[in-house]
């Protein structure tokens, strides 16, 4: 497995299923915290999260989560397609189209037991550091 | 709002120092990064007289964003600071490829300093869309830059082409990454 010119890691869905992920970094979206002008107005909350393979070259995937509300309690679920630095290739080698290598990639993801991990990452993470504005700046 | 673009010598005389006053605020002052600076200006080695800047203004005259532009042909952030952003690809060196770096769209004039919407506020996207086109015009056919993750969701979100270049690593306690913009 190598890093092609392009900066993707080409590989197949096995292999690619067969590779170890770890948690990386999970956050939260403070814009969506921010938005309650009003008290009893329905809000949300939303963040991100970035999971990456173990050996080098590093494979990375990360979506877009949102906590959904429902009778048996709070769900984590993903929201949009991920992100990441894999094209999945077929077995002659060739390309996915790059929307549907991104919907493979959200199978991948939801295979992940990040709804399991994501809640005590958050609540760590932001319990011991100072949160900076989030102007869109870099 | 009104768009300038150009090296220091094409901009009208005190932008340059106006953009490195707003960089001071943006960075410096809100952001809290850690940038040896005087006289509450932001500059780096990489502000150079070949570097191209993308400049906003509102309607009074304020700056409201800035960008910065270099040719990937002579020493630019990504591959001089952080190289290992690349997953362990030679940092790119090539005529077409321009980096985008110390992007701020700010309005410290705004009613309200709230982050709702400020990765998808007008000016971001507007000033995006200026680099772009300043980017194009240049020759550059791909932007590369170092950037907090919510940046690739930003990019994805305006509707511009853009895909991580290598996965995220954590520096000074923000996760980065390098993002390849097409153009």
């Amino acid at each position: 497995m190598q890093v092609s010119p392009d900066g993707l890691i080409r590989l197949s869905i096995e292999e690619l299923l067969s590779t170890p992920m770890s948690h990386f970094v999970s956050g939260v979206d403070l814009e969506c915290c921010q938005d309650v002008s009003a008290c009893g107005k329905e809000t949300s909350i939303a963040g991100y999260t970035e999971w990456v393979s173990k050996r080098t070259p590093v494979i990375s995937i990360g979506w877009d989560w949102r906590i959904r509300l429902a009778i048996a309690g709070p769900l984590w679920v993903r929201v949009g397609l991920p992100r990441s630095n894999v094209m999945l290739v077929d077995a002659r080698g060739n390309d996915a189209v790059w929307v549907e290598n991104l919907k493979m990639l959200a199978t991948v993801a939801d295979a992940l037991p990040w709804q399991e991990h994501l809640p005590k990452a958050v609540a760590e993470r932001y319990a011991q550091i100072p949160q900076k504005s989030t102007y869109v700046s870099w | 709002m009104r768009f300038f673009s150009g090296t220091p010598s094409d901009l009208q005389p005190g932008l340059v120092t106006g953009v490195a006053r707003y960089r001071h605020r943006v960075f410096v002052q809100k952001l809290g990064w850690q940038l040896r600076c005087e006289n509450a200006l932001e500059y780096d080695q990489y502000d150079r007289d070949d570097t191209v800047y993308v400049v906003a203004q509102n309607d009074t005259g304020d700056i409201v964003g800035t960008a910065r532009l270099l040719p990937t042909t002579r020493p630019y952030l990504l591959g001089e600071v952080f190289p290992q952003l690349l997953n362990g690809l030679p940092p790119p060196r090539s005529a077409e490829i321009w980096e985008l770096s110390r992007f701020a769209a700010v309005d410290f004039n705004a009613p309200s300093t709230s982050a709702v919407g400020q990765f998808s506020s007008p000016v971001a996207v507007d000033l995006l869309h200026a680099s772009l086109k300043c980017a194009s015009a240049l020759g550059a056919r791909q932007l590369i830059t170092v950037s907090p993750l919510g940046v690739e969701r930003l990019l994805r979100n305006a509707g511009i082409s853009a895909r991580r270049a290598g996965p995220p690593m954590v520096v000074n306690g923000n996760p980065i990454f390098a993002c390849w913009i097409g153009l």
